[in-house]
């Protein structure tokens, strides 16, 4: 684990272990993040890697350990309180998880019409971020209509709108382009510099670049085999 | 709000076919109860008017004299229930008759005495439970100088019967059709939701509290049910203003009939009952399935 630079931690985990039956999907990992950090959780396919991320946003509950979040403990967390734990990230998805039936426009605005903003605030945060993105001219199209790596902008569109503190990625590029994927990394380092937190898994490790704050978090068999910084 | 109604609306029009089924379930199942109010409302009323307003005749005994009519009123008074007591001397019963039956009196002019008896008109204050006034009747029936009591309990007795009977196997279909309506609801409910499913997980990916989420629905709901109530109230509307003159028209020369459309705070009661169906229908479907 990395010596503190004094500032409070944006993640703490502390002996997390997640079992599926008599299979271990993590087992005792420990690690802390600082604010402002690149993460890249790197492994190979099936090494827990989405798992890890699943329990950061209570998609899983651990079945031992703790994480904290801003100093807030996930297992004190209520499904009561659990849609306000959401709404602190921003979510990509190798699968983009864009509602098919809904505009680019309202596939953004969702985030922040749950959070009860109004239209005015909303109508101008969303073309923002899909200018930011390269999408304010698709505004109106629907997702079936995009290109993948159309829809994963519009996914990192939608996961920064709510200028989120932490961004998680779960393999963001995976089923895009070596053009496409590169512009989606460019959209979250663009992020990352405005001083957002991101963990990103993927098991493509020459995704990796230079980093101010970036380490390589390496899952293998659910077990945390170790931390590096990010060298250029 | 507007925002969620707007949200309803949209997804009504996205699945017109499923929603069109389960306002007219609920439009049929309204017809139905709103036909057997409409049927117990005007009946009553009919009945009630038939009834002489729970008017009645007291026959007094030959042996009665005008000097025991005070203590004949105190007796009837303890009876209770009885709001207006009138007394018709033999001698103004016979003139009475004579005025109704108009030109065929001429047999009357050949009678050596007064045929008919002393009586008491009287109005009862509640006389909406025919068995009560049947009670009432026997215990009057058995005063000393009472011979007979008249109230309508021949035919009417009979009628009140059979619509008392009526009325149970009314409110009994109505609670089965009602119950129909109510599971067929909960049913487009359940499938609407699992339709969403996809955009409802991503919805609570993204921070939608369960009230966001079910919001749009219970209001998808309220609509039916409303929508459900208006159409059949209309559907009643248009069956009665079919047929209810020509009824009026062949009967009233038989029987005094006046048949109305149900009065406003029954209409209101309708479509409140309604909307509370297609609500309620949501509100049982997404408590499971949000467990």
């Amino acid at each position: 684990m990395r010596a503190s630079s004094g500032k409070a931690n944006i993640i703490r985990l502390f002996n997390v272990t997640k079992r599926y039956g008599g299979k271990l999907a993590l087992n005792n990992i420990t690690f802390d993040i600082e604010p402002g950090e690149f993460i890249f959780i790197s492994g190979p396919s099936g090494a827990g890697k989405s798992t890890l991320l699943r329990v950061l946003y209570l998609a899983e509950r651990v079945s031992e350990g703790q994480i904290l979040i801003d100093g807030m403990n996930l297992a004190r967390i209520s499904s009561a309180k659990l849609p306000f734990l959401r709404r602190r990230f921003g979510m990509v998805f190798q699968d983009f998880k864009l509602i098919p039936s809904r505009t680019v426009f309202e596939n953004v605005a969702l985030v922040l019409k749950v959070a009860g903003e109004k239209p005015f605030y909303i109508k101008k945060k969303v073309m923002h971020v899909l200018r930011v993105t390269g999408m304010e001219k698709k505004a109106n199209h629907l997702p079936p209509t995009l290109s993948g790596g159309e829809q994963q902008r519009v996914a990192v569109a939608r996961a920064v709108v709510g200028e989120p503190s932490i961004i998680l990625a779960d393999e963001p590029t995976g089923s895009l382009d070596s053009e496409s994927a590169q512009r989606v990394l460019d959209l979250l380092l663009g992020y990352h510099q405005k001083g957002a937190t991101i963990l990103m898994a993927s098991h493509n490790i020459k995704q990796m670049d230079c980093f101010s704050k970036g380490r390589n978090i390496v899952i293998e068999d659910g077990k945390l085999k170790g931390i590096s910084t990010i060298l250029c | 709000m507007i925002r969620f109604l707007s949200k309803a609306l949209t997804d009504i029009r996205s699945n017109r076919f499923l929603n069109i089924i389960t306002i007219m379930t609920i439009a049929l199942s309204i017809l139905l109860v709103s036909v057997f109010m409409l049927f117990f409302e005007n009946t009553g009323r009919v009945l009630s008017a038939w009834n002489q307003g729970g008017r009645g005749m007291v026959y007094l005994s030959y042996a009665f004299t005008p000097a025991m009519l005070p203590n004949v009123k105190e007796q009837l008074v303890s009876i209770g229930g009885i709001e207006k007591i009138v007394f018709i001397p033999k001698t103004q019963a016979l003139e009475r008759l004579k005025k109704e039956m108009g030109a065929k009196t001429s047999f009357l002019s050949t009678l050596q005495e007064n045929p008919l008896p002393d009586a008491l008109e009287i109005t009862m204050t509640d006389h909406s439970n025919f068995d009560q006034i049947q009670k009432r009747a026997d215990r009057i029936k058995a005063l000393e100088m009472v011979d007979t009591v008249e109230y309508g309990q021949g035919w009417l007795g009979r009628f009140f019967k059979l619509f008392n009977l009526f009325k149970m196997t009314g409110y009994a279909m109505s609670g089965l059709f009602l119950m129909i309506a109510l599971f067929i609801t909960a049913n487009t409910v359940r499938l609407a939701f699992y339709a969403r499913q996809t955009e409802i997980e991503i919805m609570r990916l993204v921070g939608a509290t369960d009230g966001f989420i079910k919001t749009p629905f219970y209001v998808e709901g309220l609509l039916q049910g409303f929508l459900g109530g208006v159409l059949g109230i209309l559907i009643l509307l248009s069956g009665y203003l079919t047929l209810s003159s020509g009824i009026s028209q062949n009967l009233s020369a038989y029987v005094y009939l006046d048949i109305h459309f149900l009065s406003w705070q029954a209409v209101a009661i309708v479509l409140f009952s309604s909307t509370f169906l297609g609500w309620f229908g949501c509100f049982i479907s997404l408590k499971q399935i949000l467990k």
